[in-house]
This record gives structure tokens, C-alpha cells and sequence, in this order.
């Protein structure tokens, strides 16, 4: 039930289209099934690459199963606006590929896109050392290209940026990784699918520098009490531990190839 | 990084139609290719789980991916029995310093543009396949293509990528029903497209340069682009019939050698063409 | 967003870590201003509020000695309107927006404050839109429509602490909102569903009696009217848990509640936490960190338990107005409505 925007800009299709409404009978299951495979405090395996992106300063790709997520930075450049700024600016652009939702998203900046922005500008904006980049702009661009929940984005979107900032030789205090936990009741299970999160009491992401044992990010929504969302903190901040040492091996390895 | 691998990119940065003429005089090409060789090219289809289809290619270093999205729409009035296709080409900020965030750059509004051309001149899915029920309920393809690292000849490698999408694209079994006005679909039973197999293209750009050494390029990359003083892009199908070519000359150079390289180039039309029948066999076995 | 000197911000900041702890206007590092509540006051919404933290109606961008300023002024109205039921959503989603006026941010561009205006509707409505918190008596005809929840938001005035009181002034407001009471045509009987418990299961039943009958008299169900007295409508259904919320400002190993503009933008962290009591439990429904320092998890731990007997005190203190406010209101109402007929 998508509006279509008339655009000159683009190729345009019928006025209205709808999404294929599907048979009832075998709904998608709405309910908080049991894992398949993996433990509640098992993450899904992370495939990490830096350097993908060849045309940009420091790059990654992120694939944790159906999440998958590309990141460019470009930068230190010099600042467009014309007023002096002592520290650098961290600009972060989030984007979704039109075919990476269930339903199509329309090219055009919608208000996800900024606040997805916005809570991955707050995972890793502490770890970059932006008073070595005075006038200057650092452009971190992410590329959604599936997408499998909004939490797994946000933490994997910190994930490719803090490795993006890292091959790019940009100097940081740590590298963040960043871990999200689903709530229902009292079970808690960390890296939730889309549908897990859909059918949940709430979320919690966490974004940390495992090396300095800070954490940078919380994201909290949705009616959890404070003892569960202490604990999914603290759950989420050991499985960080675990991630920091995926992307200090994938860009140690990266190094080490000719 | 030596000294004097700095000094060759500081080089290339500054007088980058030197560096260039200077590679191609020794007959080679920055990236080690010989002038008419082209770059390898892997496709991966099916991978992205929220589209109908999808294809990832990469040509060398440039990356893109396809998605195809299947959404139901009423036909147009003078065309009750057709469906839509809409492919559109996302050059991202991310995928190259050259371009910026915002609307699309002029580069990817004519990329959209040229693609939906040899789409449309190719046939490879006719329109009036994706009809459900005439005048009523039919499927628009969404085909959106992102570049995810841009290193030159999007167009070749989005082609690539477009028909390897469609190729894996299933619909849903839909039916119409009269009284409600609504389509159903069905769970489990998934058709896969009818396309024209027979009339699947593949795109094949060519580049010239002009300066000392006046040379035809297969395949440039980002680097040689902003370099060339013409371009030559043609579509070939299966059967080695040439869909469409075209030809375009680049606004950098002066006017009076532009004439001359144009009317160059001219006399290497015939041999762009059979240059891309060659490779059009190998490029249309990736979608075996 | 006042942009503040090095001198200022250090001036601010080691008066709050100076032992007793200074404040700019001499409070105490846990006191609120005074803050005022009314409801009903945008007499054509379904419900309304007006909250002033401070001394309301000066511009944020007044600076006097001793930062006596302005104080942080929010209207919140809340529209109830009929839409349809499609793509799965069963209705009651609260869709919020927040505007600010441009007199509040003199100093902002308008690029600056489109930003500022989407992140505080993105986080209202990731509080208040959360499926958790959702209304259940919003269907009017189970299947086709259901009122759609309209929450608007209008930053007058900011002095600080502005996320607090657009909580406050939502939360009043929804308090506030009345659903009209609507009755299907073909039955006689006014609907009350919130009265008859999960409506899930509600929904369910009534579509399948409707298929009982016959095709046809399906579409002639999504036909209704409103009850005679529109204006004694229903309240929403689980009022009691939306949250309010306490913003901790926090300053190496000291935290401070209600922060005026210059201390906002002298500290390195905030945090807003967001906590509701329904039946006196606390849940936390929201909890976000902002800013360029980093925390860690003791510190958080223990700043969470604290927020949460702030929050609780704020709570306690608007239960009460509210109730207030809707005794005051009812007798006017009723004055009125007694008037008219004598």
C-alpha cells in the first residue's frame, strides 16, 4: 500500500501497488517459538570484511545470516559548512536498499533512516578521536541491503562502521562492537531475528569498547523491568567480547594479505 | 607504502592523462590489462531473502546488487493486459566519492534510463506475462539495482545483475477473485518468470582515448572514464543479434579534437561489435 | 543548543563538582523547577495539556544573571481519527509528531531544527507507539476501522529539559483523550470493548459471526454512528503505563535532574530513562544514553535504581494532578452542561 511519489528523476511505475496479499491459512508464526539450533545466548555468525569497497577510505561488509549491510567511510575531508569547528564531525548516513524489506521501501529518505543514524552516530561517535580532525568531516555511509530487524542493524551497522573507521586508519580509542537482546518475560536471547523482536515484550542494544570496558550505547525500549534490562546489558557487553575479537582478526588478516 | 608508489599515485592524481598515455604507449593499462580485455565477472543470485529475486555481480572491483520486488497494481486503461516493470539504478554516496547524497545524479538517471531501453528492446519479459486478470490486477517488478562499489562500466555489470535477478525472480501463484476485487496468492506455489530466454542481453561497453596514443578500452574502469574522449555501449543477445548500440562522446576534450577522435573512432565501430559478439557468449554462459 | 564558551562551560561545570554542588539558580543537584499542568486546554482535540517547567512564556533564548531564564513550555493534543484496518495492523498505533517553534531555537538554522523536530517525534514514537503500550478500545468495527491516534507536540519554549516535560505534557494528553462511544448500525447495542477484556479474541469472534450471517451484510457492518453525548467518551485503555521520563544529566561521578540549556551543554552525558508503575511495579520502558562520553555498566546500574525513585516521585505527582485536573474539569463540564439545559 505503498504511495508512489511522482518523480522526474526516476523511472516510475503505476500510481498505487500493493503488496501480494497472501492465502490465509499458514500464517507467519506469531509466537515466541523455540530456537532452532541455537542456544539463547548464542549471536549468529558474523561474516565481516573490510576493505570491500575499493573507491572509499575504509570499508565493510557485515552479513550475520539474513542481516546484511554494507559501510563506506570517506574522510577525513574538509568540512562543507564555512564556520570553524575545533573537533571533526562524524556525519553517518543510513540507507535502505528498496529491496531489503519486506516491503518495498521508496528511494527517499524517511525518518528510519535517520534514526538509525542517529542511535549508530551514538555508538561509535566516542570512540573516534575527533579532536585530531579539526574543519573536518568524516562521512560514514551504510548501505542496508537486507534486513532481518532494525536492532540487528543498528548493532551490526556499529559493528561495519567501527571496522569501516579502522581500515580506513582513522584513529580510535577502541573499537566498538555492539550486541542487541530480545525480552520476553524472563528469557532474554541476545542477536534476535526480526520475528523474535516482532514478538517480543522489548529490545535492548548495546554497543561497547570491549578494550576499555566502556559502554558507548544503550537502546532500550518496550516494557522490560530494570533488573532484566541490567542483565540483557550485561549479557549483551560479554558476547561484545567475543565480537571484538571477529573484527580484530578480520582486519588483521586483511593486513596480512598482499 | 614506498616512496615511489607515492609518488606514481601523487602522480596519477595530478596528471592522470599523462599517467595514463604513458601506461598505454607500453601497451598496458593501469590495472595491468591489456586495452581490450575485460575484467572477470562473478554473479551470485538468490541471496537476499526480503526480494522476489536477486542477483550480486561483480566486475572486478565494481559491486552491484539487484533486487527484485513484486508488488500487485491495477493496469493502465489503454493497456488492460500488460504489467510493469520499473528498473531503477541507485548510484549511492557510498559507492564512490564522485557522488553525493540526495536524489539521483544525473549519471544514475541516465544509467536508469539506458537500462530500462535494453530492457524494453530486448523483450526478455514480455509485458503481458505478468498480467493476473485483464484490466484488473497485474504484477509491477520493482527492479532496483544499488552500486555498492563504483569502479566503472555500471552499465555492463547492472545488465548482468538485472537478468540474473529475473532469472531467479519466482511470483507467487495469484488469482483474481470477481466478487471480492481482491488477488490471492498462494503460500507454496511459486512460478518462476516467463522470460524470453532466447532474447536475454548483455551489455558490453567500450572507451576511447584520444591523446598521443589514440586506443580502444574494453571494459574502463572509474579511473579511465573521466578520461575518455568517446564510449560505445552495445547490447548483444543470445543469438549474437545486436540489440542496440550506443554512442556517446565526451564533453572534457576541445572541441576541434573531438571531431577528429569521433570520426576515429567511426572506423572502429565494426570492430567494438565483433569484439562484443566475442565476449557476449562468454558473459551469457554465466547464466547457465 | 546554546552554544556555550570554554570559560562558561567550565565555569558550570566545576560549580557542580564543587562540594556543596552550585546550580546556576541555586537548586539542589535533585530539584525540579516548579512545574505546572493543565489539561483541556485545545478544546477541539480529544485530549490535551499544557506543561510548563519554569517560568513559562520566554523564549529559551533568554540568558539573565544567574540563569533565571526562560522556562521549557509544551503543548501536546491528541486527535482521534477514523481510519481503516489494513496490512495486519490491528489499529492503535499512537502516531506522534513534534514541532518546534522556530521563536524557541532562535539560534538554530531550519536544517538544524527539522533535525532536532524528527528526533524527538522518532523518540516519542518509540515510546509511546510501542506495541507493549498500545491501546486495546480504539477498534470501532473490528476488521475495517478503528480510531487512529494523533499525537501532536508543539515546543513553545525551550529552557531545558525538554524531553521531560514532552513526556509530561503526552502523557496528560492521552490521559486527557476521550474515545467517543460508537454503535454499529445493523446492532443495537453500543460496542464497549475495552469492557469486555482482550480484544485480540474479540476481533476473531465478531468476524466470524459476521461471516454467519451473509456476505453481503458484511460491508453494510462498517457502517457506524456516534452515541449521542460525543463528548463522554470512553478513556483509553491502559492509560496507567505509559512512562514518564526523568533526563539524567551526568557529570564525572555527580548526576543533576531538570537541567536549564547552558548546564545541558556543559555536560558530556545524558540519559533519559523512562519508567512507568502500572499497579505500582516499575517497569522501565525506555532508556537511552546521549552524548560523546562513554558510561559503564556499574555506573549505569546504579544510576537506573536511582532514576527509578525520580521517576517515581514525577509519577506520583502527576497521578495526583491529573486526577485533579479531571475533578476540576468534570465539575465545570457539568456546570456547563447544566447551564445549557436550565
Amino acid at each position: 500500500m505503498a504511495q508512489n511519489p511522482f518523480d522526474r528523476r526516476r523511472i516510475n511505475g503505476p500510481e498505487e501497488s500493493f503488496l501480494p496479499v497472501f492465502e490465509p491459512g499458514q500464517e507467519r508464526p506469531t509466537t515466541w517459538n523455540a530456537r532452532c539450533g541455537r542456544q539463547s545466548t548464542d549471536i549468529r555468525q558474523i561474516f565481516l570484511q573490510p576493505g570491500l569497497i575499493s573507491q572509499a577510505n575504509g570499508s565493510a561488509y557485515i552479513e550475520t545470516e539474513k542481516t546484511k549491510l554494507a559501510c563506506a567511510v570517506y574522510g577525513p575531508r574538509q568540512s562543507k559548512s564555512t564556520t570553524y569547528s575545533e573537533k571533526g564531525k562524524l556525519n553517518i548516513e543510513v540507507k535502505f536498499a528498496p529491496f531489503s524489506c519486506t516491503r518495498r521501501r521508496y528511494p527517499l529518505h524517511d525518518a528510519e533512516d535517520r534514526s538509525l543514524a542517529v542511535a549508530i552516530h551514538q555508538s561509535i561517535a566516542s570512540s573516534v578521536r575527533l579532536e585530531l580532525f579539526p574543519k573536518s568531516t568524516i562521512d560514514v555511509f551504510i548501505t542496508i541491503i537486507e534486513n532481518d530487524g532494525i536492532e540487528g542493524c543498528v548493532a551490526s551497522g556499529a559493528i561495519a562502521a567501527s571496522t569501516a573507521l579502522a581500515d580506513a586508519g582513522i584513529e580510535m580509542f577502541g573499537l566498538v562492537t555492539s550486541c542487541s537482546a530480545a525480552v520476553r518475560g524472563d528469557d532474554i536471547r541476545l542477536d534476535p531475528t526480526e520475528e523474535e523482536t516482532n514478538t517480543s515484550d522489548g529490545v535492548v542494544v548495546v554497543a561497547c569498547m570491549p578494550a576499555l570496558s566502556s559502554i558507548t550505547n544503550v537502546w532500550q525500549s518496550g516494557r522490560i523491568t530494570a533488573e532484566v534490562t541490567l542483565r540483557c546489558m550485561e549479557m549483551c557487553q560479554d558476547r561484545c567480547i567475543d565480537i571484538h575479537s571477529v573484527i580484530a582478526h578480520s582486519l588483521s588478516s586483511m593486513n596480512k594479505a598482499p | 607504502m614506498s616512496s615511489d608508489a607515492l609518488r606514481a599515485q601523487i602522480f596519477q592524481r595530478l596528471h592522470p592523462h599523462a599517467y595514463l598515455d604513458r601506461f598505454l604507449a607500453e601497451g598496458v593499462r593501469p590495472d595491468g590489462r591489456e586495452s581490450c580485455a575485460w575484467r572477470d565477472v562473478f554473479v551470485n543470485v538468490g541471496s537476499i531473502s526480503t526480494a522476489d529475486g536477486s542477483a550480486l555481480v561483480r566486475m572486478g572491483k565494481t559491486i552491484v546488487v539487484c533486487g527484485v520486488k513484486a508488488e500487485i497494481a491495477e493496469p493502465e486503461l489503454d493497456s488492460p493486459d500488460l504489467g510493469f516493470i520499473v528498473p531503477n539504478i541507485d548510484l549511492p554516496a557510498m559507492c564512490s566519492p564522485k557522488f553525493k547524497p540526495g536524489p539521483p545524479s544525473e549519471e544514475a538517471q541516465v544509467l536508469s534510463e539506458r537500462l530500462n531501453d535494453a530492457l524494453v528492446r530486448s523483450n526478455i519479459l514480455p509485458l503481458d506475462t505478468l498480467c493476473i486478470a485483464s484490466g484488473r490486477a497485474a504484477w509491477c517488478l520493482y527492479i532496483d539495482t544499488t552500486c555498492l562499489n563504483y569502479d566503472g562500466n555500471a552499465f555492463d555489470a547492472a545488465l548482468v545483475a538485472i537478468m540474473a535477478a529475473l532469472g531467479n525472480t519466482t511470483l507467487p501463484q495469484a488469482t483474481f477473485d470477481l466478487d471480492t476485487s481482491t488477488t490471492t496468492c498462494s503460500r507454496d506455489v511459486h512460478v518462476p518468470l516467463s522470460l524470453n530466454k532466447i532474447r536475454r542481453v548483455v551489455g558490453l561497453s567500450f572507451g576511447c582515448v584520444g591523446g598521443s596514443t589514440p586506443t580502444l578500452l574494453a571494459d574502463p574502469t572509474s579511473f579511465e572514464e573521466p578520461l575518455l574522449t568517446s564510449t560505445v555501449s552495445i547490447v548483444v543477445d543470445v543469438e549474437g543479434g545486436v540489440v542496440s548500440v550506443e554512442r556517446g562522446t565526451m564533453g572534457e576534450n576541445d572541441g576541434g579534437q573531438g571531431e577528429t577522435s569521433a570520426s576515429q573512432d567511426t572506423g572502429s565501430l565494426g570492430e567494438c561489435i565483433l569484439m562484443a559478439k566475442e565476449r557476449a557468449v562468454v558473459l551469457h554462459k554465466l547464466f547457465e | 543548543m546554546t552554544s556555550l564558551s570554554k570559560a562558561e562551560k567550565s565555569y558550570i561545570q566545576s560549580s557542580l563538582l564543587s562540594d556543596p554542588p552550585l546550580r546556576l539558580d541555586g537548586r539542589s543537584l535533585e530539584d525540579y523547577r516548579p512545574i505546572a499542568l493543565e489539561t483541556g486546554v485545545v478544546p477541539l482535540a480529544n485530549g490535551s495539556a499544557k506543561v510548563c517547567i519554569g517560568r513559562p512564556g520566554r523564549g529559551g533564548y533568554v540568558q539573565e544573571a544567574g540563569g533565571v531564564g526562560g522556562g521549557t513550555e509544551v503543548v501536546a493534543g491528541v486527535k482521534l481519527e477514523v481510519a481503516g484496518v489494513g496490512d495486519g495492523e490491528g489499529g492503535g498505533k499512537v502516531a506522534c509528531t513534534v514541532s518546534c517553534s522556530p521563536a524557541a531555537y532562535p539560534s538554530l538554522s531550519s536544517n538544524a531544527l527539522d533535525d532536532l523536530q524528527s528526533d524527538l517525534t522518532i523518540l516519542l514514537e518509540s515510546v509511546l507507539s510501542h506495541p507493549s503500550l498500545r491501546p486495546n478500545n480504539l477498534v470501532i468495527v473490528p476488521g475495517k476501522k478503528a480510531w487512529a491516534v494523533k499525537l501532536d507536540a508543539v515546543v513553545f519554549a525551550d529552557g531545558g529539559n525538554v524531553v521531560d516535560c514532552l513526556m509530561l505534557a503526552c502523557r496528560a494528553a492521552l490521559w486527557d483523550t476521550k474515545v467517543p462511544l460508537t454503535k454499529w448500525v445493523e446492532y443495537r447495542a453500543p460496542r464497549r470493548h475495552a469492557a469486555q477484556g482482550d480484544v485480540g479474541m474479540d476481533v476473531d469472534v465478531d468476524e466470524e459471526a459476521g461471516g454467519g450471517f451473509e456476505t453481503k451484510g458484511e460491508s453494510r457492518a462498517t457502517d457506524f454512528e456516534l452515541t449521542d453525548y460525543w463528548d463522554e467518551g470512553e478513556v483509553l485503555s491502559g492509560r496507567e503505563s505509559w512512562p514518564v521520563c526523568v533526563t539524567l544529566n551526568v557529570l564525572s561521578n555527580i548526576h543533576f535532574l531538570d537541567a536549564k540549556l547552558q548546564e545541558e551543554a556543559s555536560v558530556p552525558l545524558r540519559m533519559y530513562v523512562m519508567y512507568a508503575f502500572p499497579r505500582g511495579k516499575p517497569i522501565l520502558q525506555t532508556f537511552r544514553l546521549i552524548g560523546p562520553e562513554v558510561s559503564t555498566i556499574d555506573q549505569l546500574r546504579g544510576l537506573i535504581k536511582r532514576a527509578e525513585s525520580y521517576a517515581r516521585n514525577t509519577w506520583t505527582g502527576l497521578e495526583a494532578k491529573l486526577k485533579d485536573e479531571e475533578a476540576r474539569r468534570g465539575v465545570k463540564a457539568r456546570e456547563k452542561f447544566y447551564g445549557r439545559l436550565g
